[in-house]
């Protein structure tokens, strides 16, 4: 025994040392762990608390039921999914029955990872308050959604039936994210908790441009819709954010419906706010129609049509485009300065051409380019009857 | 006496001073330390404690895990020696041969330059690779190529970071709680930013007071600018370290950092301090970069050497794909000790000569030319202004 104490001590005295301060220090370390995930916890906790007074305890709850549903992104750049993240419920002292809820939405704005968080005052079924998670959208258009922006979400009844959002210019995309988010939620929480979500029977006949160039400045689209058990027909102009402006046919609808042909009119994809009439001018016969493409200000054409009013003149192009530099070189040819990509694309609509190609490298301008040119040839036929 | 080498570079310095050897240098080395501890101490101990967000025996556990880093490496290499050498299997034996082998650094360097929430077990492996595999298997102190702490470190960081990020992170108890801090050491937020913004990089810190004494989210002991300062006035006093090679390496840095800031539409000042004073460059270029074994022993290849760490960290900060920059460029860099210190001995002993000159040339192209690329590709990063040179299309 003393020989092989003798031979093995001090390895094995080492090998214990070694253990012991795996052990001691694991369950130490483990210990440190646990803390640091409860206070985390508390963290979140109290952040999810101070979106609902008076809250006082908040638990996320497992959604049995999650609701999916697509809704329209800004600019027209297809659907998006919004998924419910996470969702607590809060309470007040020791009561089990919740106040509020808290939905934690995954949006799109301009990008991807919008993520919004949205209470709901069980009580009165209204926005209690809204809370950004999470975005990368970009800063200095994000910046401009300041508490102003927020403020219209407080107290927002529910049973609104578009829910819509104003937007703030120059951050359309990223103001769109919250109204995504919200119908989302609200949609969750009609699921999670009964809430009826307020409909009309409405069937949209059609959106389309408004041709008249002495309304369409201020009133850009009109929707022609049939609503209510009864099959009321009416023909409304809306404005540029599609809601009601004026009335084309038919009797004034109620309030409630006029926010529903809001709802459905934006989501129907046939126009776009992002291409509209800025201004004719009958005596000169200039028609300037601006269309967004990758600049914030957009992209403005002053056409002049002929004297018999079916064909273009000329044009003058103001625009602040930019290109991609890279595709330059890799499709052998150069974009160069705005508005070489305009131009190009109004050059072939007046050649006659009956597909007007986009240009490689600018493929954002392209489709603005195209959207433009679509229009005006509908004006065009519209006005002087011209092909 | 002064003792006159005869021969060529590199001379080794030798002394007839008792007080001055290996010895008084790693026990200087390890007077250094001791700020950087007792601030880990404070930042991610004393002070959570007074905040009211951890326990008063969870207030010791940064002395513990530092602590426990040096043991383990120590018991770590008292095993190898037992194992491996029949003559150390007494008490005495090996207490001697650890005493003049330094055992207890790896580990210590390396817990502190982690994460205060790595696991133990984590920590453990950490110290194995830095201990065995970067110390012991090359011959033990002295012999090393790489540092072995940050070799430790380099293992953990690619192969277990997600481990340390489940059982905590960097953050310690006060510093989760904060909103604006979002989970993110400074760099990390870096690592993710697409511009350079003072908002995003340094406001949700506090202001770069903050990142100069290191009340910031980061590692366990390496976030204090102002530790390590005092830790490089005593290495400098005491003689352990030459004074231009943290100079050069951090200058190396800030000026770089200071050119991508200009390029990307900033040119404060502030982003260069907030390069120089965030991660680990700090403690890098006063611990590490001037570790005497690893690193090449000739003034101007010490200087050549500095440069070569400024010019990759900034490439593997800015360009890379990691926040942090400083560990790789030194660990890099340590495998071109010997040709630097050679090439850079007949530079020193010849001049420059037509024989030296090619060398010397190819030293400073390459440092302009990484500098250079680096800068440029950062500054293009963060910039809508690309002023990458393309060159037949090898640099995009």
């Amino acid at each position: 025994m003393k020989l092989l104490v003798q031979k093995y001590g001090l390895l094995a005295g080492i090998i214990a040392m070694f253990t012991l301060v795996f052990a001691l220090g694991g369950a130490y370390s483990r210990y440190m762990t646990a803390q640091i995930d409860t206070r985390a916890g508390e963290g979140a906790n109290a952040e999810w608390l101070a979106m609902f007074e008076g809250a006082t305890r908040v638990e996320e709850f497992i959604i049995a039921d999650i609701v999916q549903k697509t809704y329209p992104l800004a600019g027209d750049r297809g659907d998006f999914t919004p998924t419910i993240l996470a969702a607590y419920k809060l309470y007040e002292g020791d009561v089990n029955t919740a106040v509020g809820v808290i939905y934690v939405v995954e949006s799109y704005g301009k990008f991807a990872g919008v993520q919004i968080a949205f209470a709901f005052d069980r009580a009165t079924d209204t926005v209690a308050s809204v809370r950004v998670i999470a975005q990368s959208e970009t800063p200095s258009y994000y910046g401009t959604l300041g508490t102003s922006f927020l403020a219209q979400f407080e107290d927002k009844p529910l049973a609104d039936i578009a829910l819509m959002v104003d937007a703030v210019a120059g951050a359309t995309y990223s103001s769109k994210s919250f109204e995504i988010a919200l119908l989302c939620a609200r949609e969750q929480y009609a699921a999670d908790f009964g809430f009826d979500i307020p409909s009309i029977v409405m069937s949209l006949n059609a959106v389309t441009y408004n041709f008249d160039p002495d309304t369409f400045e201020t009133m850009p689209f009109i929707a022609d819709v049939t609503y209510g058990e009864d099959d009321v027909h009416v023909v409304v102009y809306l404005d540029a954010a599609f809601a009601y402006a004026g009335l084309v046919s038919g009797t004034e609808p109620e309030n409630d419906v006029k926010l529903a042909i809001q709802a459905y009119a934006s989501g129907a994809g046939t126009v776009s706010a992002n291409v509209l009439f800025v201004e004719y001018d009958a005596e000169s016969r200039e028609l300037v129609i601006r269309s967004r493409g990758y600049s914030a200000e957009g992209i403005t054409v002053t056409f002049t049509l002929n004297a018999t009013l079916d064909g273009i003149e000329s044009y003058e192009v103001d625009s602040d485009e930019s290109y991609h530099e890279d595709y330059n070189e890799l499709y052998n040819h150069d974009l160069g300065e705005a508005p070489y990509v305009e131009e190009n694309m109004i050059d072939q609509y007046l050649d006659g051409a009956i597909t007007i190609d986009g240009i490689a490298g600018a493929s954002v301008t392209s489709a603005a380019m195209q959207k433009m040119l679509v229009l005006l040839d509908q004006f065009v036929t519209a006005i002087g009857g011209g092909d | 006496m002064a003792r006159f080498a005869n021969g060529k570079a590199p001379f080794l310095r030798m002394s007839d001073a008792r007080d001055y050897g290996t010895g008084v240098i790693q026990r200087d080395f390890m007077i250094a330390l001791v700020p950087l501890i007792l601030f880990a101490f404070y930042k991610n101990g004393v002070q959570v404690y007074l905040d009211g967000n951890i326990a008063f025996a969870e207030m010791f556990y940064p002395i513990f895990f530092i602590l426990a880093g040096g043991f383990m490496s120590t018991l770590l290499e008292g095993l190898y020696f037992t194992i491996t050498d029949k003559s150390v299997r007494t008490m005495k034996a090996l207490g001697m041969k650890l005493k003049t082998s330094y055992a207890a650094i790896p580990g210590l360097l390396l817990a502190m330059i982690v994460p205060l929430y790595t696991p133990i077990w984590v920590l453990i492996f950490g110290c194995i690779v830095a201990t065995l595999v970067g110390k012991m298997i090359f011959g033990g102190f002295g012999y090393n190529t790489w540092n072995p702490a940050l070799l430790g470190y380099v293992a953990i960081a690619f192969t277990l970071y997600g481990v340390i990020n489940d059982a905590g992170g960097a953050l310690n108890a006060s510093e989760v709680l904060v909103d604006a801090v979002g989970g993110a050491t400074p760099l990390g937020v870096l690592a993710g930013a697409d511009a350079i913004s003072y908002a995003t990089l340094v406001a949700p810190y506090g202001t770069l007071w903050n990142f100069f004494i290191g009340t910031i989210p980061g590692a366990l002991a390496e976030t204090s600018a102002l530790a390590c300062l005092i830790a490089y006035a005593w290495l400098v006093f005491r003689k352990v370290i030459k004074w231009y090679v943290p100079a050069v390496f951090v200058g190396t840095v800030f000026v770089l950092s200071w050119l991508i800031g200009v390029i990307a539409g900033e040119p404060g000042i502030w982003f260069p301090l907030y390069s120089i004073f965030s991660g680990g460059l700090m403690f890098g270029a006063v611990l590490m970069a001037t570790e005497p074994v690893t690193t090449p022993r000739n003034p101007l290849g010490k200087l050549f050497f500095a440069l070569f760490l400024g010019v990759f960290t900034v490439l593997f900060r800015f360009v890379g794909n990691l926040p942090e920059g400083v560990a790789t460029a030194i660990l890099f860099m340590n495998i071109f000790t010997l040709p630097i210190d050679n090439w850079t001995a007949i530079i020193r002993s010849e001049g420059l000569n037509k024989k030296s000159w090619g060398r010397f040339a190819i030293l400073v192209a390459l440092i302009l030319f990484i500098a250079l690329y680096g800068v440029l590709k950062a500054g293009g990063t963060y910039s809508a202004a690309i002023l990458l040179p393309q060159i037949g299309g090898l640099i995009r």
